[in-house]
């Protein structure tokens, strides 16, 4: 490259205006032994970027690198696919057995065979069985009866209470007529509540 | 999309993860784990990374994003870091290897000076010669904009440069 060429294409570098293409010329040019000793702080420039872009890289950063990706999609994998997946699934096999299943048992129960011919003998034979069953019914309402006689008996013995009543009543009647004699007390016997009185005064002192 | 898809969408972008992340955070250690923060981050957008017209672009928009936060975080520890490598390197030999890496480290010292972004455009481009549609797309800057950005950038490398290269030949001679 001409050194006027390289003048030019310095001057639109320094403007921020190259492409990236006359950049590559400028670099190219700089790699080379004999530059123009004006030049030389350009040539260091340019052989430093030449230089920085190939810098080392530190190996074990690759493998680590594989690793955190590994363990990431094994826990993105742990946390979406399987567990909630698989959660579905089993759920909705479960549900559908026991849907299977409580219905075989839900159709199977029900089926009662007819075991007489004869309706007559049938009739014959309910009615035996409903006989048994109000006997045993009547036994059962037997202890219910008897405590219920208890009951109103008893319920006789607080009809009795009401005559209690009838007595309160007169106790009463007496104690009105009482409170009418102590009036009577009051203004025939005036010097006992002075006894009373000389007491408390005795108290003062 | 399958861990397999996956693997062969982004794996082939992380020395440029790693080299972009290790310039903007100044070492090792740090440049690995933002890339390995950042591959789980696309991991988890894995089902919306296909939409992306430049899926490189959105990774080192990413990755610049992470460092960028990284920073932010421990501002003070990495500032002194940036400045430590250079004065090891610092030693005068006859040494052609030697005088190179000085100068190397130069180098890297002023473009680390540099602000943000101007590092950005010229890591972007001059290093790893990425085109103004992606550089748009990654720092998020319109094409005139990145033009003035990057003049602005490679005027002061080169002008910091030249004012070290005159001290050094003063000190030199």
């Amino acid at each position: 490259m001409e050194i006027q060429e390289v003048d030019k294409l310095l001057k639109k570098y320094y403007e921020g205006l190259t492409s990236l293409e006359e950049e590559d010329r400028l670099s190219a040019y700089f790699k080379q032994e004999d530059i123009p000793a004006h030049l030389k702080a350009e040539k260091e420039m340019f052989l430093f970027y030449t230089k920085e872009k190939g810098e080392e890289y530190p190996a074990e950063l690759s493998e680590e690198l594989l690793s955190i990706i590994e363990k990431e999609a094994d826990k993105s994998y742990l946390v979406n696919r399987p567990f909630s997946k698989s959660l579905y699934w089993i759920s909705g096999v479960a549900a559908s057995l026991l849907l299977i299943i409580s219905s075989y048992f839900f159709l199977k129960s029900p089926a009662i065979e007819d075991t007489y011919d004869n309706p007559e003998l049938a009739y014959q034979e309910t009615k035996k069985v409903l006989l048994y069953v109000s006997s045993k019914l009547n036994k059962g309402t037997l202890p219910v009866e008897e405590s219920l006689t208890k009951m109103v008996t008893g319920t006789e013995e607080i009809v009795k209470i009401s005559e209690l009543n009838k007595g309160l009543d007169e106790v009463q009647t007496i104690s009105t007529k009482a409170e009418k004699l102590d009036a009577l007390k009051y203004f025939s016997l005036v010097p006992e509540p002075e006894n009373e009185k000389s007491k408390k005064s005795d108290n003062r002192k | 999309m399958s861990p397999d898809q996956f693997k062969m969408m982004v794996l082939p972008m992380q020395k440029k993860m790693y080299s972009y992340s290790y310039r903007l955070l100044g070492n090792v250690e740090d440049a690995k784990d933002a890339v390995q923060e950042v591959v789980i981050k696309l991991w988890n957008r894995r089902e919306t990374l296909e939409e992306y017209r430049s899926l490189e672009a959105f990774t080192m928009r990413i990755t610049r994003n992470h460092c960028l936060d990284k920073i932010k975080a421990k501002k003070p520890e990495t500032r002194e870091e940036k400045d430590l490598p250079q004065k090891e390197a610092d030693g005068n030999s006859p040494d052609d290897l030697l005088e190179r890496k000085e100068t190397e480290s130069r180098i890297k010292k002023i473009i680390k000076s540099l602000p943000e972004n101007q590092q950005s455009v010229i890591y972007l481009r001059d290093i790893e010669g990425y085109d103004f549609e992606e550089m748009e797309e990654i720092l998020n800057i319109n094409v005139n904009n990145l033009r003035v950005l990057l003049s602005r950038a490679r005027k002061s490398v080169r002008k910091s440069l030249s004012i070290e290269y005159q001290n050094y030949g003063n000190s030199g001679s």
